[in-house]
């Protein structure tokens, strides 16, 4: 497969805001919001009774209850708050140094910003780790500010610096990137333990699972420039496995905050395999509507 | 500086053909081909730290190249077995006599031209040479002009220093001397110059025979260990003095004489061959032999294992 000319090809526009997705802890889809809170709200849905203390809005007074036991207790109603996210979209050299990355991050930043958005909640979307966080305002489709804004930041030729994975409270954070750090492995631990839980979208290729170094190569480092020299009769493919293992398994270690999982996606996906997996693993359990 | 062992001039030239081929080389090695690849993290244990591991690599590559040229151009300059001597050659002023000339040139070729005069002691006292000049003749000012050689040694001496060296070539030795001055016989004269006794002084590397005397040297014959009648070496030690306190005299002769590359030199009426002399450096002089081979061998250790320490995975 190869990624197609177009970035945003239109049946990936139109799919974008066209994923539910699932409610944390089973929230309705007619108040505000669409996820469950147990604070009180001004939601239609029903929570408790409580007694009626001075100065309660008399409004909410269940007078049905006071005909029939000269009781006064006020109807609380459930909080269906609007989730605030954050999408950090990774625009380092190391995405950027392929056109198929590059193709799948900001597809991706597309489909779960507009996915966001169409669903309600709060959204914002910072490109780099210097880049301004730009807040979207929720809609039934992705907006083309969002559009634009994507498409702006993908013309830029200037890469961004390596993400470190600061995420601000309050939110919940989606990092879309390769996460591979230009200091190694170490560091990149040492980030994402300090890092607060976010989803990690991990973009990669095939060539990063099953490397086979067929002849003598030097292998330079898109984002420091820093060379590897490949003998394919010394190449160990024992290790390269571990460090990959360790590599996944600290990917772990925010999603577990987050109470989320990694999700990752093959580079050589084109619109219609991005899709598809968007809607099975990406959206689980929502579906397109 | 002065060189033992080949030539300087052949030091240049081997160590010019070697770095020539080594540079050659250097661009004819196929090198793997670079892929840029969105990360190596992946490839390799060590951390990466961006900007220094750059730099390194970088200075790897360099080195790879400049410890190979290190290695022969300290191995074509060991050949050379150089002696430092701190920097501070001295003087030399030659005087010679018309007869002698064409010693006195052969002698100016092999000596260093910025520290070297050529006075012909004539009537005429012209100086062919002068320190540092590209050797157009130059009159000598009229006062200095007079026919005694006693006059243009003065002169001489005026011109070689505190420290230089006078070197006069001529038939006959002059009644008057210059303090530190060399006298060469040159010429038809020199086969019957008179034997001065023998004294055996311990001088490994027997220098060829050479006839000479010197000013504060009256004749006492210094003979190399293995004392063979023809590594005669006529010095003459200062009136009084015995032959142990003159050894420091004749040590800076012979280095004088190393430096200005007179033992190396044929006499016009013996012709020497030295090929295996190994003349003594002067006290204090460094040789820088060993150093250099040590470099060499510490340059080739590194190369080696900087070779070792490629980042193969």
């Amino acid at each position: 497969m190869t990624s197609d000319p177009v970035l945003f090809p239109p049946e990936l526009l139109a799919a974008a805001g066209m994923f539910r997705v699932t409610p944390a802890k089973g929230g309705a889809p007619f108040s505000s919001g669409r996820h469950r809170s147990p604070r009180r709200g001004e939601s239609a849905e029903f929570q408790d009774f409580r007694s009626y203390a001075p100065g309660d809005d008399l409004r909410r007074v269940d007078w049905n209850i006071y005909r029939r036991f000269h009781r006064l207790l006020i109807r609380q109603y459930r909080d269906f708050p609007r989730m605030k996210h954050l999408v950090i979209l990774d625009d380092t050299a190391s995405i950027r140094c392929r056109p198929a990355r590059a193709f799948l991050a900001w597809r991706l930043a597309l489909l779960i910003c507009g996915t966001l958005l169409a669903n309600g909640d709060c959204t914002a979307l910072q490109i780099g780790e210097k880049g301004r966080r730009r807040i979207f305002a929720p809609g039934s489709v992705p907006s083309a500010p969002l559009v634009a804004e994507l498409l702006e930041s993908f013309g830029r030729k200037t890469p961004g610096d390596a993400l470190s994975f600061g995420i601000p409270p309050g939110v919940r954070a989606w990092v879309i990137s390769d996460f591979m750090d230009p200091r190694g492995l170490d560091h990149l631990e040492m980030c994402l333990r300090r890092s607060r839980g976010f989803t990690p979208v991990r973009v990669f290729e095939q060539s990063e699972i099953h490397p086979e170094p067929a002849a003598e190569m030097r292998l330079i480092d898109a984002e420091s420039g820093a060379e590897v020299t490949v003998s394919p009769g010394q190449f160990r493919l024992a290790s390269y496995r571990e460090r990959l293992a360790r590599f996944e398994r600290l990917l772990a270690i925010p999603a577990r905050r987050a109470g989320s999982r990694v999700h990752a996606f093959d580079a050589a996906l084109g619109a219609p395999e991005l899709l598809r997996q968007c809607a099975d693993t990406l959206f689980q359990g929502g579906g397109t509507k | 500086m002065i060189f033992l062992g080949i030539s300087f001039a052949a030091v240049c030239g081997t160590a010019a053909a070697g770095t020539a081929l080594l540079t050659f080389l250097h661009f004819l090695k196929v090198r793997s081909p670079g892929v840029v690849v969105p990360s190596v993290m992946l490839w390799r244990d060590t951390e990466i730290r961006p900007l220094r591991r750059v730099l390194l690599e970088k200075l790897a590559r360099l080195l790879s190249f400049l410890l190979p040229l290190i290695v022969i151009l300290a191995l074509c300059g060991a050949l050379g077995e150089p002696v430092w001597d701190g920097g501070n050659a001295e003087k030399l002023v030659i005087v010679a006599e018309p007869a002698a000339l064409p010693d006195a040139v052969r002698l100016l070729k092999k000596s260093d031209p910025l520290r070297s005069a050529l006075i012909v002691a004539s009537g005429s006292g012209v100086i062919l040479h002068d320190f540092g000049a590209p050797g157009q003749p130059a009159v000598l000012p009229r006062r200095l002009v007079p026919a005694e050689p006693d006059a243009v040694s003065a002169l001489a001496e005026r011109m070689a220093g505190a420290d230089g060296f006078v070197c006069l070539m001529g038939k006959n030795l002059p009644p008057w001397l210059p303090s530190r001055a060399v006298f060469f016989r040159s010429g038809s004269a020199a086969a019957g110059h008179k034997t001065p006794p023998r004294v055996k002084l311990a001088l490994p590397g027997a220098p060829p025979r050479f006839r000479l005397a010197a000013n504060e040297l009256p004749g006492v014959e210094i003979v190399s260990e293995n004392g063979e009648p023809d590594l005669i070496f006529p010095v003459v030690p200062p009136p009084g003095a015995s032959v142990e306190e003159t050894e420091l005299h004749i040590d800076r002769i012979r280095t004088f004489l190393l430096r200005s590359g007179l033992l190396c030199a044929e006499s016009r009426q013996m012709p020497v061959k030295t090929p295996e002399a190994r003349p003594l450096p002067r006290r204090g002089a460094t040789a820088l032999t060993g150093l250099l081979f040590a470099l060499a061998f510490a340059a080739l250790a590194a190369d080696i294992l900087l070779w070792r320490l490629r980042k193969t995975v």
